[in-house]
């Protein structure tokens, strides 16, 4: 048997770190590997595993993108605010 | 029974998990010395931002950083998710048997999906799970 990474703690993390609606089917797929595994279907632990880590990227790059126009956003909010105040 | 595969399957490599160590070490420092609510540059949760509910890891930032300060009670107001959480994915992280098992996956899906719904639902008594 070779390797099947479940990338579960993966998975995990890009759901926390904000981005969450494309981190849940990334857990599903990770789960969804070691069941295969223990039903002894290699082929569909590693459909799973491709699919988990796929949507760990997915998640990972949304999240970032996502990520990085809410602190663009607050820059702008945040001198917004003191142009106000003048 | 041995389960199918134990051997090599569905555990982090140990680059993996050097590189994760090394990025929790200097997101630990940054949130020790950093307050999230008083800082521009964090970013806060952009599904909050969008949609206004809480999403499983809303506050968790907050969380962390009371943690690190040793208030775990602001913490736990914060994410009990996050409070709770961490600890079992550490163990998830050191411990290939428990990344690998079934069981912990699942249960991984349904304790998010199921703080994510609760901290959501306009109660009195649920406002303790948000942040």
């Amino acid at each position: 048997v070779g390797t099947v990474p479940n990338y579960l703690v993966q998975a995990i993390l890009v759901t926390v770190c904000c981005c969450m609606p494309f981190g849940i089917p990334a857990i599903v797929f990770a789960a969804q590997v070691n069941t295969k595994l223990g039903r002894g279907d290699v082929l569909g632990a590693q459909e799973s595993s491709r699919k988990a880590k796929m949507w760990c990227w997915v998640a990972f790059w949304l999240g970032l993108v996502a990520n990085l126009i809410g602190v663009g956003l607050g820059i702008i909010g945040a001198m917004a605010d003191n142009g106000s105040r003048f | 029974m041995a389960f199918p595969g134990t051997g090599a399957v569905g555990n982090l490599a140990y680059r993996q998990r050097l590189l994760i160590l090394g990025v929790v070490l200097v997101a630990g420092v940054v949130l020790f010395l950093v307050n999230p609510v008083q800082c521009w540059w964090l970013p806060s949760c952009a599904f909050n931002k969008l949609t206004g509910l809480y999403c499983p890891g809303c506050g968790s930032t907050r969380a962390i950083h009371a943690l690190l300060h040793g208030d775990v009670a602001s913490a736990a107001r914060f994410n009990i998710l996050a409070v709770c959480g961490l600890p079992a994915l550490g163990l998830i992280v050191l411990w290939r048997r428990a990344a690998i098992h079934p069981v912990v996956g699942w249960t991984a899906l349904g304790v998010a999906v199921l703080f994510g719904i609760l901290r959501n639902i306009p109660l009195e008594s649920l406002q303790v799970l948000r942040p």
